[in-house]
């Protein structure tokens, strides 16, 4: 609560400083008005600091109670309407649709809020570059934003943006969402996906070291051979002492392969 | 991590049942595990899998952790992603299967 109410004081000493600047007519250092994507990039610059700020106190944090008193600090829907700001007054630009994504990641908890501005970003901002990520956000919403929705507006981004780097990363969306339903035939549609994805968009890069040929192929091969009911394909690693084993020195038994993280 | 009692639980209940809990780690290399296992006290294989883009979980498509499979005694996969009580049955169930195949 500590950290929303300072920096409630400071936007509230920034807009004023601006607001100064504006009545006397001086663009003195502190007082200068930028321009909207010197905003945006100013924002997420201080949405990420406070976010690393509460990292840091997390991981110092030595009990349950500092614990929960870090986290009460992570930035959140106060920044809705500084960014809600920024992509009104670049309205038409590249950088209200980057400023519209994050207005998204920060209501995605209200469905009709939500909604409202990814039908903005479908009909304002197709030619963007940055629509790739508004996939990734339907995505993830899902599951409370309605799985018919989503994939209606991925197969639009699909087929309307300029950016294949945007279609790649779009069609493989598409492909997990439906390969992720619950309702067979779009399972097998999603199949068709990662098929097309292999095949179109192949060399596009996906993440910092694959490409959307290796993930998609990843998925293909999850529809193939990790299904239940299949048989699990075998494979080998080392255990901590060096040792080489397979798994199928366990055949005969019933067993659990937990794929796991000390985090 | 909110698994380890419950895996210690059944590793312990089921050690002499055609059982076993396989961990691939995603956590570092083989001495950084090292440290990790012997902290935590745990006790079953382990494959060293590196990160989190590591061999085993890039071949069977895994971005997410923990991930759960599990086999029965014939490496056919029967459930995925079962935890605690819902882990318990399914084993229970399979190795019930086990002893009635034999």
């Amino acid at each position: 609560m500590k950290t929303r109410i300072a920096l409630w004081l400071a936007s509230a000493a920034l807009l004023g400083g601006a607001l100064a600047g504006q009545e006397t007519g001086t663009t003195s250092a502190s007082a200068e008005v930028l321009a909207p994507d010197k905003k945006l990039a100013a924002l997420i610059e201080r949405y990420n600091k406070q976010q690393n700020d509460v990292s840091e106190a997390y991981q110092k944090a030595a009990t349950d109670e500092e614990r929960r008193k870090a986290l009460a600090g992570l930035p959140g829907k106060e920044y809705v309407s500084e960014f809600r700001a920024v992509a009104e007054e670049a309205e038409g630009t590249d950088t209200a649709a980057r400023a519209w994504l994050w207005v998204l990641r920060l209501t995605d908890d209200d469905p009709k809020q939500a909604w409202e501005v990814v039908d903005l970003l479908l009909s304002e901002h197709m030619q963007s570059p940055a629509m790739d990520e508004l996939s990734g956000e339907l995505r993830h919403g899902a599951y409370q934003h309605g799985e018919g929705r989503v994939i209606e507006a991925l197969r639009s981004i699909v087929a309307e943006s300029p950016h294949e780097h945007v279609r790649a990363a779009t069609l493989f969306t598409l492909g997990a969402v439906l390969f992720e339903s619950s309702k067979p035939q779009n399972k097998a549609e999603g199949r068709d996906c990662f098929e097309a994805v292999v095949t179109e968009y192949g060399s596009q890069a996906y993440g910092g070291n694959s490409t959307y040929k290796a993930a998609a192929e990843g998925y293909l091969f999850e529809i193939e051979h990790l299904q239940l009911g299949m048989t699990a394909p075998d494979f080998e690693s080392i255990d901590e002492n060096g040792v080489k084993w397979k798994l199928s020195d366990y055949k005969g038994k019933v067993v659990v392969v937990d794929f796991w993280g000390n985090w | 991590m909110a698994m380890l009692p419950h895996e210690k639980e059944l590793v312990e209940r089921l050690k002499h049942e055609p059982f076993a809990l396989l961990g691939i780690n995603s956590d570092g290399d083989a001495d950084e595990v090292k440290k990790i296992l012997a902290e935590r006290g745990i006790t079953w294989r382990q494959a060293i899998d590196g990160d989190t883009t590591g061999p085993w979980a890039t071949r069977w498509n895994v971005h997410g952790w923990p991930t759960i499979f599990v086999l029965d005694s014939q490496g056919v996969i029967r459930y995925r992603d079962v935890r605690e009580k819902k882990m318990d049955e399914a084993i229970e169930t399979l190795l019930a299967e086990a002893k009635a195949g034999e």
